[in-house]
């Protein structure tokens, strides 16, 4: 090949690989919820616990390493959730909703989109505590003695329990009401532990 | 000479990509061969670009300082994009590299380590660069960002899941920027560490590419950059779903895959990808049988000179004290690390190391042969790499070529050539594959020295050159190897040799143990 034409082919040959470089530097991507109306599920809470305590014995305490007397024992577990999302009258989303960690003792995370289309919307979310179960049976009603092996220990783990009780999402939050999303726009569903309720944010 | 089988040859697509690519560019400057040190090139160019960049991005106001960058034409918004396009480059340089590996199955037996740390070293590059794109914090940025929380997140690792964080419902953290910033400094300073690691069992390894090429690539990284500038989506905004998000396709290949397939399949997709990957080198491993046979030394006529463990382009020779008393050193083989190439045996004149079959003795017995059989005098004797030009064999055949294949052209001991020559050979080519593609990385370069310049083992200064040519040839373009010897022909004014020199005498010039060498 002539070294003048050599010259020009290898010269649109790194041109070409420019542009193609520069053209998939920057091809776009199409999310699928992109330009949809999304209806953002996004808070945490503590799913409610239900415990059956008993006190142990001084002897059944004196077996336990110090370190891990704990005067009260329960035994218990959270209770699951189904989250409903109705739009309209279509029901789009179902989920049973479930603590976190392996023993579902932490608190529920929630993030989840549900795309809907642009528009005006009723929207219909319900949070409701799936285990019918009675009032637990907990040790806040027994007797607290004064002094035992642990000190005032036994008072601390009871209001540890009642504090955990009264962060616990309630049996049922419900959130109805009518929203306008604009394509590509999101709307935030946020939970707010103090007044125990859902609530839209539209963000901005 | 041992003919090998054409197991270990380029595809075709390949090489004629290789062919192409030398017409264009030259086989010095061929990018496909120097894809290796390109990466290194441009590794060096990010380093630079990430320095200046650095000093102006703010952590606590990520896309705002980027965006300052890019409106700003004389602080840099041609230094960001050459940093982007060549990132983008980068993985490219380093797919083409390994790929080429791949195809010339230089994956496995001593080859491993820097297989394996090259796979690791495509992952840092790839989660560099994902760090580097979310720290600019565009719709791009916070998809990426999404996009791995989602990965993370399917791993019992964390309690809140991280994906949470970017929701919207808080600002994504101060922390969470300094910690990627310090991610995206650390992750390509530790590529540094990785690839010293890649290139430790080289001897000499060629980190750079010529100078020519070098600066080219540095030029047309900002040449493009200066063209078309690299783009900046808008800030990310979690309030907002756009339905089409400008992305780097080279770091955000596997975000579609997200949506479409769900992390786990991502997940599973990489993972595989990643043990394939690393199993190379075992299932690409030939059989017992097949692989060639490490290099040996014969004590006895080891001089102790060193060049084998000079010229040995995978450091697999020590010099040892004897055992037997003699005073000088001995060379020593690691079996773990000879890939068997032979190249050593051509470095030694006493011929006294090499793999089995073909040392400079067991050469000069193979043209023995071939002179006995007349197939020399008067004619074209060939020797081509078994990986390129032996391929031609075929071709030359046809107008009495004689070729003898040889696993690398650093293998051929200038005593065969000179033998050759002797016996009356028209014209003992030597046809090679471009220096910088090599598969033992210095096989022409020593075959180079020991012909024009000396280096030892070399062809002696009694042979005649016109007699002798090394040439770089196309495996597919036997018309090219054709011309190429008729040229020489004509213009060497290489008429068939009147008489032949005697037939040489193998035993005289082998057996004495050349202590006292003329040289
Ligand atoms: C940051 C990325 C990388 C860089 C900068 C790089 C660079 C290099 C360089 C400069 C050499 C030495 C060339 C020589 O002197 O012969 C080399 C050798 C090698 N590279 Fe890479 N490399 C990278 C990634 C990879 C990857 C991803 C693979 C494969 C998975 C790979 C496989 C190899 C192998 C097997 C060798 C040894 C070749 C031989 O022994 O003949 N490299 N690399
Ligand atoms: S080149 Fe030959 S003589 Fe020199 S050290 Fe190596 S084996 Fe020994
Ligand atoms: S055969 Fe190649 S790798 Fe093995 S010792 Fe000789 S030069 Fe080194």
């Amino acid at each position: 090949m002539i070294r003048a034409v050599r010259g020009i082919v290898g010269g649109l040959v790194v041109a070409a690989g420019g542009v193609a470089t520069a053209w998939l530097s920057a091809a776009p991507i199409r999310p699928v919820l992109g330009g949809r109306a999304v209806v953002r599920l996004v808070w945490s809470g503590r799913p409610e616990r239900i415990d059956e305590c008993r006190r142990l014995t001084d002897a059944e305490l004196e077996a336990v390493p110090a370190h891990m007397r704990l005067r009260v024992k329960c035994e218990g577990r959270t209770v699951p959730y189904a989250l409903r999302v109705v739009v309209g009258d279509r029901e789009v989303f179902l989920d049973t909703l479930r603590g976190g960690g392996a023993r579902h003792d932490r608190p529920i995370h929630l993030f989840q989109d549900i795309a809907l289309d642009p528009g005006e919307h009723r929207v219909r979310i319900t949070v409701e505590r799936l285990d019918s179960a009675a009032a637990a049976v907990t040790a806040d009603s027994l007797p607290i003695e004064g002094t035992n092996a642990v000190g005032g220990r036994e008072g601390r783990e009871a209001e540890e329990r009642a504090r955990a009780r009264r962060e616990a999402l309630p049996p049922r939050l419900v959130l109805d009401q009518r929203l306008r999303i604009e394509a590509g726009a999101v709307v935030l569903v946020r939970y707010d532990p103090d007044r125990k309720a859902l609530w839209f944010d539209p963000g901005g | 000479m041992p003919e090998s089988a054409d197991t270990n040859r380029l595809p075709r697509s390949m090489a004629r990509l290789d062919a192409w690519a030398n017409r264009l560019f030259g086989s010095r400057y061929n990018p496909l061969y120097q894809s290796g040190t390109i990466v290194v090139v441009l590794w060096l160019l990010l380093l630079v670009t990430g320095l200046w960049l650095l000093l102006y991005y703010r952590v606590g106001a990520p896309w705002r300082s980027v965006a300052g960058i890019a409106e700003n034409p004389w602080i840099g918004g041609w230094i960001r994009g050459a940093h982007r396009y060549g990132s983008d480059a980068a993985v490219v340089a380093t797919a083409v590299h390994a790929l080429r590996m791949f195809l010339q199955r230089r994956t496995w037996g001593p080859r491993t380590l820097a297989w394996v740390s090259g796979v690791v070293l495509l992952g840092v590059v790839l989660v560099s660069g994902w760090t580097g794109f979310v720290m600019v914090w565009d719709w791009f940025g916070r998809e990426l960002a999404v996009g791995g929380a989602r990965l993370l997140d399917l791993l019992p690792l964390f309690s809140e899941p991280i994906a949470r964080a970017f929701a919207g419902d808080r600002p994504v953290g101060n922390a969470f920027f300094f910690i990627n910033l310090f991610l995206h400094v650390a992750l390509p300073l530790g590529l540094g560490a990785v690839f010293w690691l890649h290139v430790s069992r080289l001897q000499r390894p060629l980190l750079l590419p010529p100078r020519a090429l070098g600066w080219s690539v540095v030029v047309a990284m900002i040449a493009l950059a200066v063209v078309i500038p690299a783009p900046l989506p808008p800030e990310a905004d979690p309030y907002r779903v756009p339905s089409a998000i400008p992305a780097d396709w080279f770091y955000g290949f596997w975000l579609p895959a997200v949506d479409w397939f769900g992390p786990g399949s991502v997940w599973a997709g990489f993972a595989l990808g990643t043990i394939g990957l690393i199993l190379v080198p075992w299932l690409t491993r030939p059989k017992v049988a097949d692989r060639p046979a490490p290099s040996r030394v014969d004590s006895q006529l080891c001089t102790g000179c060193q060049q084998c463990a000079l010229d040995c382009p995978f450091e697999a020779i020590t010099m040892v004290t004897r055992t037997d008393g003699r005073a000088e050193l001995v060379a020593r083989i690691d079996p773990a690390r000879c890939v068997g190439c032979g190249i050593c045996a051509a470095s030694c004149a006493p011929m006294g190391v090499g793999p089995e079959g073909r040392t400079g003795r067991d050469q000069l017995r193979a043209v023995e042969a071939l002179i006995d059989s007349g197939r020399v005098t008067g004619r074209v004797v060939a020797f081509g790499c078994d990986r390129g030009a032996a391929a031609l064999g075929v071709a030359l055949a046809v107008r009495e070529v004689e070729m003898l294949a040889v696993p690398c052209v650093g293998n051929v001991h200038t005593s065969a050539i000179e033998f050759l020559v002797r016996a009356g050979a028209r014209l003992v080519l030597v046809l090679g594959c471009p220096p910088r593609d090599c598969w033992n990385r210095e096989g022409p370069r020593w075959l180079d020295e020991r012909v024009h310049h000396d280096r030892e083992a070399e062809l002696k200064a009694r042979v005649d050159r016109r007699r002798v040519a090394i040439a770089e040839v196309d495996p597919l373009d036997s018309a090219a190897a054709l011309a190429l010897m008729d040229r020489l022909i004509r213009e060497r004014n290489l008429d068939p040799p009147v008489a032949a020199d005697r037939r040489p005498a193998l035993d005289l010039e082998c057996e004495p143990v050349p202590v006292e060498e003329d040289r």
